[in-house]
């Protein structure tokens, strides 16, 4: 029976390698793709990372593979790991394409093209669902505190870029003047969404109605796709292990 | 091994092309349609201040632009949104300044059709190689208009440049490497923190079957399937969680501290100024264009009325980018193996035209360029109308700039 046991948990130590490996590929093919067609330019210029639209479309399209994967991985395995995971390999394949494609190939440089962080983002969704063991609380409070979260967390690296500088003179940012010098020649001005829509009329108060809009969208996504998850993990050929 | 010989070759063919694709030596000039290329935006004048220089050097790129009188009623225009840009092939430049009548373009603008503008780019030279360089103008829903294009050899090393800029501050920072030691430190610790999560779990092993065994068990006897979870596990989250909220206070609070004031990203529209059409003292009507497809010859039938005070002739029509230059009155070769210059492209019939008078005049555009430009194109499109710039020089140095257009007949034999 040892001898069984033995063999059972090697076969079973083989098999969480395998499963792992493969869920980390597959993540990390996918999500950064997914991501690339959706939110892509917020996140790969750094004059796109304004006060109105990159603390919102970025963080409630990227939801959307951590919501999926942590109903596959609460439901089967009670693991609160899917989120981190996601946003890890998302991270780590961004870093690679950053540098790869828009340093080394491209040529622009990393302080123009350096990819946001949402790791902490995804720590806390996924210590909300083993801390309350509800997927009803962590969508409530776990989702919304993704979705407002972006900005501050990203604020230490993207306070220089919002340094005013006084260029011929107009006064630019920072990050500003990077678009500008840089040339993207298929990407004009005018394509940048940037600082638009009428929440300019809540005077300075921009950043925080966008973080409490993204939080709410994000609570909405993340039980969408929880369910849309559920629906895909359903046994339906392997009855039994 | 013989089985894999086939897959391999078949791979190896498919990736080889690309050791081979070392240039882009195109910015897609050529595949746009004829109708967009003589009928948009009329660029002349253009000036490179050289041709060879070194990193961190300057080059300057000047000229007009006359947005086209004949611009296609289907396509936005100019009036909408436009940004004056550069076509090149990367941030092989920076773009130090660039304006249009004197207006700054770090923002977009709009103009006006059939009006003549001034533009200059600066630019500093960032990485060595060669480079085709096109001042193009890009109009939003239209596309990108491209001027004409010039190569230009960038000697020196790419490690040389120095991109530094003074905050209004006084904090002198150089934007290649910008802020690039705090972006990586606080990506590293969200990784340590995220792999240190990930850690926790993953080292209990087996992991993944054993679990589902367990949880399986206990909800087929109906009892808590979250049991597996032990009480550390949720006091490690909840450290997590508190170490989490910590750091992202901390972070905050020195990014507030070292960067008190910050300014949003700038969005806006520029203005340059209205202005009439370009004041001219000849009076120039198309009665008929055609264009002889064997001979490659573009006829243009003017009636010219000549209201100066000394007699003009036809130097050169330019359409699309294209150059036809009279060799008769000027003598122009082209600057280098793409630069669409025909120097002896240029024939009239009827000129010149004394002063007083009022003549007709045939101009032919002749040349192997309407083909290798793809303009014998024009022929397909939609409305038939064609336009371009006719350079008139007077006996005095004196020189108009004329647009003309209307429709084009084909001539097939």
């Amino acid at each position: 029976m040892s001898k069984q046991s033995a063999l059972r948990d090697k076969l079973e130590r083989s098999t969480d390698i395998f499963l792992l490996t493969a869920v980390v590929f597959a993540v990390a093919g996918a999500t950064p793709f997914v991501m690339a067609v959706t939110m892509g330019d917020w996140e790969y210029w750094v004059d796109w990372k304004d006060r109105r639209f990159w603390p919102l479309v970025p963080i409630v399209l990227l939801i959307i593979f951590p919501a999926g994967l942590s109903a596959v991985f609460w439901t089967r395995f009670r693991l609160p790991i899917a989120c981190t995971v996601v946003v890890l390999c998302y991270s780590l394949m961004r870093w690679v394409s950053t540098y790869l494609n828009f340093h080394v190939f491209a040529g622009y440089p990393i302080s123009f093209v350096w990819p946001s962080v949402f790791i902490p983002m995804a720590i806390i969704l996924d210590c909300s669902l083993i801390i309350t063991r509800s997927v009803f609380v962590t969508g409530f409070c776990g989702a919304f505190m993704w979705g407002v979260l972006v900005y501050p967390v990203n604020w230490p690296m993207l306070a220089g870029f919002h340094e005013p500088i006084n260029y011929h003179g107009e006064m630019l940012t920072a990050a500003d003047l990077l678009g500008f010098e840089y040339i993207r020649t298929s990407l004009p001005e005018y394509v940048r969404i940037v600082e638009r829509t009428v929440l300019r009329t809540f005077g300075d108060a921009v950043t925080p109605l966008t973080a409490v809009f993204a939080g709410f969208l994000s609570v909405l996504m993340y039980y969408l796709w929880w369910l849309i998850g559920s629906k895909l993990n359903r046994q339906t050929w392997v009855k039994q292990i | 091994m013989n089985k894999l010989k086939r897959p391999a070759l078949v791979f190896f063919c498919l990736i080889a092309p690309s050791f081979f694709c070392l240039d882009t030596l195109a910015h897609g000039e050529r595949a746009q349609q004829a109708n967009l290329r003589m009928r948009t935006v009329n660029w002349y004048d253009i000036e490179m201040s050289r041709t060879k220089l070194d990193v961190n050097e300057e080059l300057v790129i000047s000229g007009h632009i006359r947005p086209s009188k004949f611009w296609p009623e289907h396509i936005p225009s100019v009036d909408g949104k436009v940004f004056l840009n550069l076509g090149a092939s990367g941030p092989n430049f920076i773009r130090q300044f660039s304006h249009i009548d004197g207006v700054s373009m770090i923002q977009s603008t709009s103009l006006e059709l059939g009006r003549d503008y001034e533009f200059k780019l600066v630019l500093k030279a960032r990485r060595p190689g060669r480079f085709h360089v096109h001042p193009i103008l890009s109009v939003e829903g239209a596309g990108t208009m491209v001027g004409p294009g010039i190569w230009v050899e960038v000697g020196g090393s790419g490690a040389d440049f120095v991109n530094e800029v003074e905050t209004m501050f006084g904090r002198k920072i150089d934007l290649e490497t910008f802020n690039l030691d705090v972006i990586f430190t606080w990506h590293a610790i969200w990784f340590v923190i995220g792999g240190a999560w990930i850690f926790y779990w993953v080292r209990k092993r087996p992991l993944l079957i054993s679990r589902m065994r367990q949880i399986e068990a206990a909800e087929a006897d109906g009892g808590d399937s979250n049991g597996i979870l032990t009480p550390q596990d949720r006091r490690v989250a909840i450290g997590f969680v508190v170490v989490t909220f910590l750091v992202i206070a901390i972070g905050y609070q020195w990014a507030e501290s070292r960067h008190p004031i910050t300014t949003p990203l700038r969005t806006a529209k520029v203005n340059v100024p209205k202005k009439d059409e370009p004041a001219t003292n000849l009076n120039v009507t198309l009665n008929q264009a055609r264009y002889r497809i064997p001979g490659r010859s573009f006829r243009m039938d003017l009636t010219v009325e000549n209201n100066t005070n000394t007699t003009i002739t036809v130097s050169e029509f330019s359409t699309a980018n294209l150059r036809f230059i009279n060799p008769q009155v000027r003598q122009l070769s082209p600057a280098d193996s793409h630069d669409l210059v025909a120097p002896n492209g240029l024939r009239i019939e009827g000129g010149p035209i004394p002063a007083g008078k009022t003549s007709e005049v045939s101009v032919f555009a002749e040349d192997a360029l309407w083909e290798t430009q793809r303009l014998t194109q024009m022929i397909n499109d939609p409305d038939s109308v064609i336009a371009g710039l006719l350079f008139f020089v007077g006996d005095d140095g004196s020189r108009e700039v004329i647009e003309v257009g209307g429709s084009m007949l084909p001539v097939f034999h």
